[in-house]
């Protein structure tokens, strides 16, 4: 318990990309290579800045990103196209998660 | 999406299964490849959409990832080219057709005519014929300007006309022109007579001598002002008179009672006559072509056959149809009676303004008399020595 105060207290470590960012104010996903989920109604997900699919079902992806994972849960999923950059899933979405 | 949809049927796509424990890593490896997938579905297991180009690079992929690759449906224009090749009169027809259209997209076939109220569109049409404009023309024998010009100066109540060529129809629009009755000639010398009867309200004279006034009765034709001024001095002179009268005037007229309205009701019977029309060549598509209804509504519609808007082409389908009726006479009541002819008198009083409406109803006769404000002005000219 401790701990975990012990690390919310604790500054966020910047690297130097990101404190040059804050600088300048420049929006985050275009200089970082932040993922950037866009999220339709609830068919439709697009993901930006993936790294690559970890797990494929018809009831859950998981994409690797730079920093986490991102779980989209749901039923029917399809990708409906996939680049080396984004990724468009459709169907009926229940949840998106960071894990 | 749709053009992304007809960009992929052209160039042809192929739907793939992957049979593997792990197709999460063909994915991640077609990505890394920029192997372009979409439409992937998983049930037992993954299809995906390909374009041909890159199914030829997964052979190193499906070994890498330990993934059975089959092909389940080949889908676009090059399959369809490579399955139809052996039939030459297929290929024949598809280039005759598409060289039939080609040529067929340098002609007009179709002259539409905007704008024409007054003009009847047959003497528009049969103008435009004479002046080249015609189905069948090639499109650059029509030289517009010309054609503006013929037909400015042959119909003169033409205002403006411009004829565009616009695919396989030839656009013409045009402004009508609104005639006055000819005026009097302003140099010839004249009087003023009373158009109809009435009593005078208000008498402008501008020129000429004034021979009455206001409040006095007219009668239809009698002159109001003189156009022979005689002077002490001068001797006598002929003027072009002019001015307003403005009276007012009682128009009257009577109709028979009991009036009756015709009323038409559709039995129900119906036929029809459908035609196909190539050029002027006309197909009938009926056998039995006569129409043995007493009365009858004809409606008829026709149907050009186009290639999106611009693209007419010189094929036609003429609907006609005729709905058999009953026609049955029907006494109008009194009050209908009065408001016919008021409809009637209205139309024809178009041009004054009307001030009151009264009617009388005596031994079956209606007399309607309608009380109005009216220029009675009407110029004659009048015969004089001249010096």
């Amino acid at each position: 318990m401790t701990k975990g105060m012990k690390t919310l207290k604790e500054k966020p470590v910047k690297n130097f990309k990101e404190r040059l960012n804050n600088i300048f104010d420049m929006p985050t996903d275009v200089i970082l290579d932040v993922p950037k989920v866009t999220v339709t109604s609830d068919n439709n997900v697009v993901i930006e800045n993936f790294g690559g699919i970890l797990e494929y079902s018809q009831n859950l992806i998981k994409v690797k990103t730079k920093s986490k994972i991102i779980g989209v849960s749901g039923n029917r999923l399809v990708i409906c196209l996939i680049t080396d950059n984004d990724i468009i899933i459709e169907g009926i979405i229940e949840s998106v998660r960071w894990e | 999406m749709l053009l992304i949809k007809l960009f992929n049927l052209f160039k042809g796509y192929v739907v793939i299964l992957v049979k593997g424990t792990f197709p999460e890593r063909f994915l991640n490896l077609c990505t890394r490849r920029k192997i372009f997938l979409w439409n992937i579905k998983r049930e037992e297991n993954m299809t995906a959409n390909i374009s041909i180009q890159d199914f030829k690079r997964l052979k190193e992929i499906s070994k890498k990832s330990f993934c059975r690759i089959h092909i389940i449906k080949k889908v676009g224009l090059p399959f369809f080219i490579y399955k139809h090749k052996k039939r030459k009169a297929m290929v024949i027809g598809i280039v005759g057709i598409a060289v039939v259209l080609y040529i067929m997209s340098y002609f007009v076939w179709a002259v539409q005519i905007i704008g024409n109220t007054n003009i009847s569109y047959d003497l528009l049409e049969q103008e435009l014929y004479n002046a080249g404009v015609k189905s069948g023309v090639l499109r650059k024998n029509i030289d517009t300007y010309s054609v503006r010009n013929k037909l400015m100066i042959n119909i003169p109540e033409l205002s403006w006309m411009s004829v565009n060529i616009k695919g396989t129809t030839a656009v013409v629009e045009i402004k009508e022109r609104n005639i006055l009755p000819p005026a009097f000639p302003k140099d010839q010398p004249c009087s003023i007579v009373a158009k109809t009867g009435g009593v005078i309200e208000v008498a402008n004279v501008v020129e000429g001598e004034r021979l009455i006034s206001p409040g006095d009765v007219v009668q239809k034709g009698q002159i109001l002002v003189s156009g022979v001024l005689e002077g002490d001095l001068a001797g006598i002179r002929y003027v072009h008179s002019d001015g307003d009268i403005v009276a007012t005037t009682w128009h009257e007229k009577t109709f028979d009672l009991p009036m009756y309205k015709e009323v038409k009701n559709y039995t129900g019977k119906e036929k029809s006559k459908h035609s196909l029309k190539i050029l002027d060549f006309c197909v009938k598509l009926y056998i039995d072509g006569e129409v043995s209804y007493e009365n009858y509504e004809r409606k008829t519609f026709e149907k050009r056959l186009s290639l999106g808007n611009g693209f007419v082409l010189p094929l036609s389908f003429n609907y006609d149809k005729y709905f058999e009726q009953t026609v049955s006479k029907i006494k109008m009541t009194e009050k209908e009676a009065v408001e016919e002819t008021y409809k009637l008198m209205d139309n024809e009083l178009k041009e004054t303004k009307i001030i009151n409406r009264q009617y009388e109803i005596k031994n079956n006769k209606l007399k309607v008399i309608y009380t109005c404000r009216e220029n009675i002005v009407e110029k004659v000219g009048f015969e004089f020595d001249s010096y």
